[in-house]
């Protein structure tokens, strides 16, 4: 077979792809039992999967040749983000964003992360290309996607790389084996954040919410289409929601005039929000609506 | 699956000097100091709670005798705990036999004749589990040794062992391979704690799970820090504790919601009413 075949140049080509995004590709020690990999998103910014990293606040990042120490600086559950911060040694240009944005079903991706015994990579493909969505915890993910790759633990936090070679999503591990991709405007967005506060601040209004069931006539009577309701169980002394008077057993109809359909749907909206943020909560008191505007505040961290 | 522990800040000191080849051989020659092999929920937290207490801080959970399986196929650790109302450890204690690790069997009554079949099995001691964090260190140090661990009332069993070889040799053989055997045979887990009832040998009722229990405050304020993206050693400085007592309470915070996962814990405390949004 001559040396400038198809499959050879085909084979070189995916190779110097990967060879390209490896110099971004870190791998996080986590302990003596747990290595995944992550992304240098910047020289000083290493982006990794939030739930490996669970309670840690420093890891060992490794890359090609050096060792550095990094700090857990934020922790994303509700995107599965985690920025790590090490110190900046050599420049390092940013992960660019204006890359196409949106993953195409059928593409070409290759999943590029790193072992303690070295770079590791994998072709795959991407098997489903679907809209922004919601993560079950509460997430704003910019596009849903997921791949098609032989997937071991020692890729969650991998960078995702399409074929110009741009790193265009975080591979994480989701439900019924499924592998995610978190698209890279997502983790800016959360990068942006910790750029602004230092860490990422986590929205509450310090409310807690209990369901009530209804049964069909009461559920008819309120015009609801579900069967539960939210019920507002307990406020936080010298929270957002105290300042608004939201009182105890309050029924929550309405988040800015979306349905209030449950507990975990009240929780995802309150996630997906942003501290400083104004919501209006229609709430049922005294068998009347009331609309009461909150002012999103930071969960305490103390 | 295998449920892992949160690992603790302060590691154990390697037992040699490995030098600057030491990182590279953390994913393979994980050294734990000891696997905590049950299914027994409250069991495994009063045992945990002990094993920390008595500085074994560095363990992983298998709860289930495959995970148990795995677990020891790719540590070196040869220290195994099993434990819970027998005969439900006896899955777990065959594993770790059959791959020749130290098994050591907390038993949650204190009926001789499971010490004796434990023992039968391979099981290197045979404790109640109520043993206090010192002896159980003691005797995981022996066992780690290669001895033999016994409680003081086990001489008994020695005595009646003997006794016994001659009028029911079937008795202290392992569950699994005695002869099928008449009406009360003691292959079968029913059967035999009909054996011990009538025997007069007290049976604990089913140990109350934790499941469904509320959780304490100080439980509460742990998660809720959990869901501001605080560490675990933010945690310890903000509440003034050791990052392990963190660890515990969190164990029990995952544990009481059925969660695996940070996330896990914080959604389903919203989903209860017990952490606010």
């Amino acid at each position: 077979m001559a040396a400038n075949s198809l499959l050879q140049k085909y084979s070189d080509e995916r190779a110097a792809l990967v060879q390209n995004a490896v110099s971004r590709a870190a791998a996080i020690i986590l302990g003596r039992r747990r290595v995944l990999s992550g992304i240098r998103w910047r020289n000083d910014l290493i982006i990794t999967a939030a739930e490996a990293v669970g309670g840690l606040e420093q890891a060992d990042v490794r890359f090609d040749g050096d060792e550095l120490s990094a700090d857990v600086i934020a922790t994303d559950l509700t995107t599965d983000i985690a920025i790590l911060r090490i110190p900046s040694t050599s420049p390092h240009a940013s992960v660019t964003t204006d890359a196409p944005s949106l993953l195409r079903v059928g593409e070409t991706i290759a999943v590029v992360g790193r072992t303690l015994r070295g770079p590791s990579a994998i072709w795959g493909t991407v098997q489903l290309a679907g809209p922004a969505w919601n993560s079950r915890r509460g997430g704003k993910i910019d596009q849903r996607i997921e791949l098609d790759v032989g997937f071991d633990p020692s890729f969650e936090g991998a960078a995702v790389i399409d074929t110009s070679g741009n790193i265009v999503a975080m591979a994480v591990p989701g439900p019924y084996h499924r592998v995610l991709g978190i698209p890279t405007s997502t983790i800016e967005s959360v990068v942006a954040k910790v750029d602004q506060y230092g860490h990422l601040p986590k929205p509450y209004i310090g409310i807690r919410l209990q369901p009530l069931w209804l049964d069909d006539a009461t559920r008819s009577k309120l015009g609801r289409k579900t069967r539960s309701i939210a019920a507002v169980g307990g406020i936080d002394a010298g929270s957002p929601a105290e300042q608004a008077h939201i009182e105890l057993g309050d029924l929550l109809l309405t988040l800015d005039d979306h349905p209030a359909e449950s507990v975990n749907d009240m929780a995802r909206r309150i996630a997906g929000a942003s501290p400083g943020q104004t919501i209006a909560l229609e709430v049922l008191r005294g068998g009347k609506p009331l609309t009461i505007n909150v002012q999103i505040a930071e969960r305490p961290r103390h | 699956m295998s449920a892992r522990v949160p690992t603790p800040e302060r590691q154990r000191p390697a037992p040699t000097e490995r030098g600057l080849a030491e990182p590279l051989c953390r994913p393979h020659g994980r050294a734990v100091s000891a696997i905590l092999a049950t299914a027994d929920e409250p069991f495994r937290n009063r045992v945990l709670e002990r094993l920390l207490a008595a500085g074994y801080d560095d363990l992983e959970v298998a709860d289930l005798p495959t995970a148990l399986a795995d677990l020891l196929r790719e540590t070196k650790q040869t220290l195994v705990i099993v434990g819970g109302t027998w005969p439900d450890p006896q899955a777990f204690l065959r594993v770790a036999v059959n791959a020749g690790a130290f098994p050591l069997v907390l038993l949650e009554s204190s009926a001789l004749e499971a010490e004796g079949e434990a023992l039968a099995m391979g099981a290197r001691a045979a404790l109640q589990s109520d043993i206090p964090a010192s002896s159980l260190a003691a005797a995981l140090a022996a066992v780690d040794a290669g001895l033999i661990v016994l409680e003081p009332s086990a001489r008994a069993l020695l005595l009646s062992a003997n006794r016994d070889r001659f009028s029911t040799p079937e008795r202290f053989q392992p569950g699994h391979d005695a002869a099928p055997a008449p009406a009360n045979s003691a292959t079968n887990p029913s059967n035999r704690a009909v054996d011990q009832s009538t025997a007069g040998l007290e049976v604990p009722a089913a140990t109350a799970t934790r499941k469904g229990r509320p959780l304490t405050s100080r439980e509460r304020e742990i998660l809720g820090l959990v869901a501001s993206g605080t560490s675990n050693k933010g945690i310890a400085r903000a509440l003034s504790v050791s990052a392990n007592t963190v660890k515990f309470h969190l164990a029990a915070v995952f544990d009481k919601l059925n969660a695996a996962t940070r996330a896990e814990a914080v959604a389903e405390a919203i989903r209860r009413g017990e952490l606010s949004l």
